[in-house]
């Protein structure tokens, strides 16, 4: 797997489906809506550093990462 | 779109559109940015509301309405059923509709509705708030003496005024729906509601019926708890068994805050409304009327200090006031009660199905209920059950 996988999650641009949800939980602000999809800033980030809001809290699962233990 | 106005409301929604409408009946120059390339659309709500909620804004034309609603089922895991008849009028609505008269409505008004317009990104300084804009792909910038927040459940440009909107996922509900049809409910006036570990952990799952044919089925479960099941497998696999002849004609995801609201949701020039100041009933999910409550204030607020020509923290102060009154308040004890909700097991909650079954219908509220949970759980302190009962003397509906 190459290291870039380990620190960045991963997007499903067509599973999702614009809700906010991901938005609303990240506190590093690494998540955005546009017009047309969701936008991510890697480095914002946290995600090296075990955090995974945004995948735990996506209605359909578009977003993933490796698994580790979610932070709450 | 101009490059200045008094008023820009960011978010075309319930919230953002009734800012609109007040600040542009004050007679002040009042944009309303929306992202999406129109009002109203997708509709992610189960769009139950009541005729009361909207009138207390505008008259409310027939066309918004899809259904009457005339009873409650609450459902607990054992198959326990208990009906609660509403009073007043509930409704389903058309949010389609309902979004896009109100937008109208401020349209008429003289406010200016921008499309396709996107704000990412904004600068307040001592006497106004630049604000960029991505409008039909071009990068522009507008100029606001008063900027109102109603960007939904991102809550983003409040964060941008230095408020700290982020939800963690235990106060955050990650939802899914259906439009379906071929449904062959039993009642087509009754809405129903699911509970259970297994069904909805940390929330519900509903049927709002449009028709005896067609509803919104949908499902809100608590976002901590959905590390192996997402909301919208949790929902596939209760249609799967209770509804299997039924056919889909659309499907959204959406989030509901069920935080505690903001505390201050204002700053100099500044106000938050709706969802994006985590308005929403706790117990419930309700976010209509403190959409409409807190969007209609905070404009009247704005059109009131452009005329002053006083912007400042002090002078918006009682848009804060306002919301803290008649929301937040009334929320206070809510969120207890969810918290406990939402650690009970599911022969506990059977158990306080059962306890509220026995009593009589005619006099059955949800304070009720709530009085039943907490003499349940003796943990609560004797300053949480006091506030209860001075609490429920101002309720308002929920």
């Amino acid at each position: 797997m190459k290291k870039n996988n380990l620190r960045n999650i991963q997007i499903n641009q067509l599973t999702c489906d614009s809700c906010g949800c991901c938005v609303s939980t990240c506190p590093q602000e690494a998540l955005t809506l546009n017009e047309k999809n969701l936008v991510y800033v890697k480095e914002r980030c946290n995600y090296r550093n075990k955090c995974n809001r945004c995948i735990l809290v996506c209605p359909v699962g578009a977003l993933k990462g490796e698994n580790h233990e979610p932070q709450v | 779109m101009n490059h200045k106005y008094d008023v820009v409301v960011i978010g075309g929604g319930p919230a953002g559109a009734m800012s609109a409408l007040r600040a542009a009946q004050a007679g002040v120059s009042t944009a309303l940015l929306e992202r999406d390339r129109e009002i109203g659309l997708p509709v992610r709500c189960a769009e139950m509301t009541s005729i009361e909620v909207l009138s207390r804004h505008f008259s409310v034309d027939e066309k918004l309405v899809a259904n009457n609603i005339k009873t409650n089922k609450y459902i607990t895991p054992d198959n326990l059923t208990i009906n609660l008849p509403l009073t007043g009028r509930s409704v389903i609505v058309e949010r389609k509709f309902l979004d896009a008269y109100i937008a109208a409505q401020a349209a008429k008004s003289g406010a200016e509705i921008v499309t396709r317009a996107d704000a990412v990104g904004m600068k307040m300084s001592e006497k106004k708030i630049d604000i960029d804009v991505v409008h039909q792909g071009e990068q522009k910038r507008v100029e606001a003496n008063i900027v109102i927040a109603a960007d939904g459940i991102e809550s983003r440009v409040a964060r941008w005024a230095g408020i700290d909107t982020c939800l963690s996922p235990i106060d955050l509900e990650s939802a899914a729906q259906y439009d379906m049809v071929n449904l062959n409910l039993d009642d087509p006036n009754s809405c129903l509601y699911y509970f259970g570990n297994n069904i909805a952990p940390g929330g519900y799952l509903w049927i709002f019926p449009k028709s005896r044919d067609r509803a919104n089925v949908g499902i809100a479960v608590q976002a901590s708890r959905t590390q192996n099941v997402t909301a919208k497998q949790y929902l596939d696999r209760f249609i799967e068994k209770h509804f299997p002849m039924g056919r889909y004609v659309g499907f959204v995801t959406g989030g509901v805050p069920v935080a505690r609201p903001l505390k201050e949701p204002f700053t100099d020039g500044f106000m938050v409304v709706g969802d994006a100041a985590r308005f929403v009933n706790p117990m419930t999910g309700e976010g209509i009327s403190y959409a409409l409550d807190s969007g209609s204030f905070a404009g009247k607020v704005a059109g009131e200090a452009i005329k002053k020509n006083k912007r400042e923290k002090k002078a918006l102060r009682k848009y804060s006031q306002f919301c803290n009154n008649e929301i937040v308040q009334g929320f206070k004890i809510l969120h207890k009660a969810r918290k406990i909700l939402q650690k009970i097991d599911d022969n506990e909650l059977c158990r306080i199905n059962e306890i509220a079954k026995k009593i009589d219908p005619q006099s059955f509220n949800p304070y009720e209920l709530l009085k039943i949970v907490i003499r349940n759980y003796p943990e609560l302190t004797l300053d949480l059950a006091k506030s209860f009962f001075k609490n429920q003397r101002r309720r308002n509906g929920g």
